[in-house]
């Protein structure tokens, strides 16, 4: 291990982008104030990719690749609202896909279930943390396939 | 070791003279990538709608940072920054890479290691998180390695605790007998706990 070939040299970037500029605060402010208009962007294309996740989840052959790709085109689009939780649904969806790919089919009313979620997400923004995170959680244990039976967690 | 987190409160940030390469093959995600780093006052951006376009571009300009999406349709993020670790011209080839993933498998988080990226961010992208990973990369004291099977920071860095099951164990030891796993996805916190990083909070 000792002679790997190793360098402890410092990069430009670390070297140069702390010196001087801009207070922290007054860039994130631009930084916020820049995405604004890509954001509301995102926002008129979620709603196109929730309708276009919902063809696919109708189609009788629930096709797996397709569902995947559609959530994680989704993913990217919650960065409209990073707190809606939109991303985070989406990610459960694609957790549900990969996880029926790798063995048996996929549960169409769980897709269902994750569908309407992120309509709930994009459609509700003042719905309270504590009812998305409760959402969340419950499309969780949907992907793990792990069903609440009373107090009981089965695998 | 990992530092405490540290506020940057008065902490000052100068990319104006820094050049860029953003890449993301879906173009809102590089619109919203592009608009937080010109926000955050980046002089020279690239924007890269595909990997291949992005190794081309490694192959003629030098750049200070490079933003990639990891899952990228034909070669992916992990494989281009693979192929810039080790063909791009030299100064290319050390160059800070952040990863923005949108499904973070822990498969996905370990490829991001070995592939030689610096830190992982899980999407949806936030300017406070870009900056945190950026203040995050300027305290990064990880050696660069540049060896036949691996070239980018040290990722001996974390320690992997005693063997499962022994005791001393540490909550956030790595498994050594990590393989290929398919496992939901990761939180943010659970990808930084992968990639050690000296955590600075904006």
């Amino acid at each position: 291990m000792a002679d790997t070939p190793q360098s402890a040299a410092r990069s430009r970037f670390a070297q140069n982008a702390f010196k001087g500029g801009i207070p922290v605060g007054q860039a994130l402010k631009a930084a916020d104030f820049e995405a604004r208009a890509v954001r509301g962007r995102m926002a008129a294309a979620l709603i196109a990719g929730i309708e276009r996740l919902n063809t696919l989840a109708s189609d009788a052959t629930l096709e797996p690749q397709g569902l995947y790709r559609a959530s994680a085109e989704i993913i990217d689009l919650g960065a409209c609202d990073p707190t809606s939780g939109v991303s985070d649904a989406a990610r459960s969806l694609c957790d549900l896909v990969e996880r029926a790919g790798s063995g048996g089919g996929i549960d169409r009313r769980s897709v269902r279930v994750h569908l309407d979620a992120l309509r709930l997400f994009s459609q509700e923004p003042k719905i309270s943390d504590e009812h998305r995170q409760g959402v969340l959680a419950g499309l969780r244990t949907l992907s793990s396939d792990r069903r609440v039976v009373g107090r009981d967690v089965i695998e | 070791m990992q530092a405490s987190p540290s506020s940057m409160a008065g902490a000052t940030l100068n990319l104006q003279r820094l050049a860029f390469l953003l890449v993301d093959d879906n173009q809102l995600a590089l619109d919203l990538v592009c608009q937080i780093m010109l926000g955050l006052g980046a002089g020279r951006i690239t924007r890269c709608d595909s990997a291949g376009e992005a190794l081309a571009a490694v192959s003629a300009n030098d750049f200070d940072l490079v933003i990639a999406d990891a899952q990228m349709e034909g070669m992916d993020g992990f494989e281009l920054i693979r192929k810039m670790r080790r063909e791009a011209r030299p100064a290319n080839r050390a160059v800070p890479v952040i990863l923005v993933s949108g499904h973070s498998r822990q498969s996905d988080i370990i490829k991001a290691r070995d592939c030689g990226a610096n830190f992982v961010i899980a999407k949806p992208l936030t300017p406070k998180v870009l900056v945190e990973r950026i203040f995050w990369l300027g305290r990064d004291e990880r050696p660069f390695i540049d060896c036949d099977a691996y070239v980018g920071p040290d990722r001996r860095f974390k320690n992997l605790g005693p063997p499962l099951g022994a005791a001393g164990r540490r909550a956030d030891d790595i498994n050594a007998a990590l393989g290929e796993a398919s496992s939901p996805n990761l939180s943010q916190d659970e990808i930084d706990a992968f990639l050690k990083p000296a955590k600075v909070n904006i």
